[in-house]
């Protein structure tokens, strides 16, 4: 029965992703604290910032109210609070131990981190989504190619986030030292991406900054999918989506360095 | 509602990778290599800024035949888990090379995944999901080796009956005693039939009742299954190492014993004599010197201990006994334990638990 000898069996790294990408969806489910939280949390910032500065902010935030302005924001801060949670999850993987069974198997690192990015792609797209019948209720309703164009780039800001917290979080050791690496990085990152003030009204090095968060350019791109009207960064909705698509890639490759980087897989 | 990890295989068997020693590079195998072949590996851990470099491993060989349950034996520190770890390809040895059943585990990826596929791997801490069932957290290491359909569940169902857990298997692991998850990593790692068991301080934070249950469920998986598995296990406790076929005594990175358990203790040859004195410097200075001047030249670390090789130091002791025994010691004579085997090749002992023998 030993397979010490002779010829050997390995699943196929498609089949562990999908395998290890059920677990993160099954996991999600059987935690309905995380679920209250992740929506409950952007929605209700949303409704106190949305109506608190509705006054302060008329004009700046373009045509629209500031609600409208800010629900995008709030979008993007329900999936960040879900690659929050995937980060805290692989911190907790390795503490359990879960994560050496997958390393000690045949199964290709990378499925690990690869099922942790969809995974939480799809649950933080997910929950951001059921976000999107509120645009009508404080704006037009977006159009259907419009909602489809917002549920990609959802997808892809959760795949940019989760391998940003990914990365970070395989080089921490504790879920103590994420939540200070969460203050200092990502909900600034989150702030400065255009979220809660618009890019056009910023002052010049302001700017710069904000153009450098590479969260700017998918929110805008979030944005305008669902208002119409074109990404304020330069090259429009084509360079909004080019910035999408290079979040994922930046987002997911500090992930794979991270996991490079871990003493346990050195 | 059927559970989402239940209802999807893996995926057909033909859609698995087969990979056969024949496949590999002929450059790549080591002709004759047994389960373990480990060749003058050195491992050297960085220090924190301003600290010294630890050597955890020392230019160390090592060669497992197939079939055989080997103990790495030594206190903590030896080496033994940072060994562990570079067999099953967590760590990247500094120099030297491993091959498990011929194929390179630090090495090539198609390598390193031939090797794993062949490994079972029990860390000191139970590897599973505490938010899964145990039936889930167990058909998803078995899909992660490969198996799907109806032979994956049949594994599993198999399994956790050889482990005594079947009646557990809808339970979730985060509300199963420690024991229990003990159990049910070990039939983790048994799943996909591995020819090498890597356990390593398999029963750490067991209970004294749970540890013996997990080590004579060792003893019953050794004995019923499959005598061609070969059982590597790190411990730094005797009564443990005593159950392997084979002991490899560990200090300081090197292999400083091996053979088998009844081999070790007759290298000592005749008797031990184990001398407790009153715990306070002067009395035990006077016990060392009273041995010293019977021409003895006891060991000490923790309790002195003396091993007696001949009749003529057999004689000798027996004069100094009568004085030691008026000193308020305790003095045990008995034949020797592998505690006195690893005392006699290291000058020091493995610690108090070895007192468990």
């Amino acid at each position: 029965m030993s397979s010490g000898a002779g010829s050997i069996a390995m699943g196929s790294p498609l089949a562990a992703v999908a395998l290890l990408t059920r677990r993160e969806l099954v996991r999600f489910f059987r935690e309905p604290s995380r679920i209250i939280a992740s929506i409950g949390t952007p929605m209700l910032i949303w409704i106190l910032l949305g109506s608190g500065f509705a006054g302060s902010f008329t004009g700046a935030a373009g045509d629209g109210s500031y609600a409208s302005f800010l629900l995008p924001g709030m979008m993007a801060m329900t999936v960040l609070f879900g690659s929050i949670f995937a980060a805290i999850s692989l911190i907790e993987d390795r503490h359990e131990g879960f994560a050496q069974s997958v390393l000690v198997s045949p199964a290709p690192r990378w499925s690990l981190i690869g099922a942790k990015v969809i995974g939480t792609s799809v649950l933080a797209g997910g929950q951001a989504a059921v976000l999107i019948p509120a645009v009508a209720i404080v704006g037009p309703m977006p159009s259907a190619s419009g909602v489809v164009l917002a549920l990609v780039v959802l997808l892809l800001i959760g795949a940019g986030m989760a391998g940003l917290g990914l990365g970070l979080a395989w080089v921490v050791d504790s879920t103590q030292g994420f939540h200070g690496i969460m203050n200092l990085v990502l909900l600034p990152m989150w702030i400065l991406s255009g979220a809660v003030f618009p890019l056009s009204g910023a002052a010049g090095p302001m700017r710069i900054v904000m153009l450098v968060d590479p969260l700017t350019w998918p929110t805008e791109a979030l944005r305008s999918a669902l208002s119409g009207v074109p990404a304020g960064v330069p090259g429009g909705d084509a360079g909004a989506w080019a910035g999408a698509v290079a979040f994922v890639v930046i987002g997911v490759s500090i992930a794979v360095l991270g996991m490079g980087r871990d003493r346990a897989v050195a | 509602m059927p559970d989402p990890l239940h209802v999807t295989a893996a995926g057909p068997a033909h859609d698995r990778t087969r990979v056969s020693a024949s496949d590999a590079p002929a450059g790549s195998l080591e002709p004759g290599a047994g389960a373990v072949c480990i060749q003058n590996i050195s491992k050297t851990y960085r220090a924190p800024r301003g600290g010294t470099p630890r050597r955890a491993l020392d230019h160390l060989s090592l060669h497992i035949e197939q079939g055989t349950w080997v103990a790495l034996l030594g206190p903590n520190g030896s080496g033994k888990s940072t060994l562990m770890r570079i067999l099953c390809g967590m760590l990247r040895p500094d120099e030297g090379g491993v091959t498990i059943f011929e194929r390179a585990i630090i090495g090539p990826e198609w390598s390193r995944r031939a090797a794993l596929a062949s490994l079972g791997v029990v860390f000191q801490s139970a590897s599973l999901d505490p938010m899964l069932t145990v039936a889930e957290n167990l058909h998803l290491q078995a899909s992660l080796f490969g198996l799907g359909g109806r032979d994956r569940g049949e594994r599993v169902v198999e399994s956790a009956r050889r482990l005594g857990i079947e009646d557990r298997l809808a339970d979730r692991v985060g509300g199963l005693s420690g024991g229990l998850a003990r159990r049910v990593d070990l039939a983790r790692s048994l799943l996909h039939g591995p020819g090498l068991l890597l356990l390593d301080e398999p029963t750490a934070g067991l209970d004294h009742r749970a540890r013996s249950e997990f080590l004579q469920t060792l003893d019953d998986l050794k004995r019923d299954r499959d005598a061609d598995l070969t059982i590597v296990m790190s411990t730094h406790l005797m009564d443990e190492a005593a159950r392997a076929e084979r002991v490899v005594m560990m200090d300081r990175g090197r292999v400083v014993a091996d053979g088998s358990p009844v081999d070790l203790r007759q290298r000592l040859g005749g008797r031990v004599i184990r001398c407790q004195a009153p715990d306070d410097g002067r009395t035990l200075d006077r016990a060392m010197s009273i041995l010293c001047e019977a021409g003895l030249d006891p060991a000490q670390d923790g309790p002195l201990r003396l091993v007696a090789r001949s009749g003529a130091e057999e004689n000798r002791l027996e004069g100094a006994m009568v004085e030691l025994v008026r000193l308020g010691a305790t003095v045990e004579v008995g034949p020797p334990t592998l505690a006195d085997a690893y005392l006699d090749a290291t000058g020091k002992g493995l610690g108090e638990e070895e007192a468990q023998e």
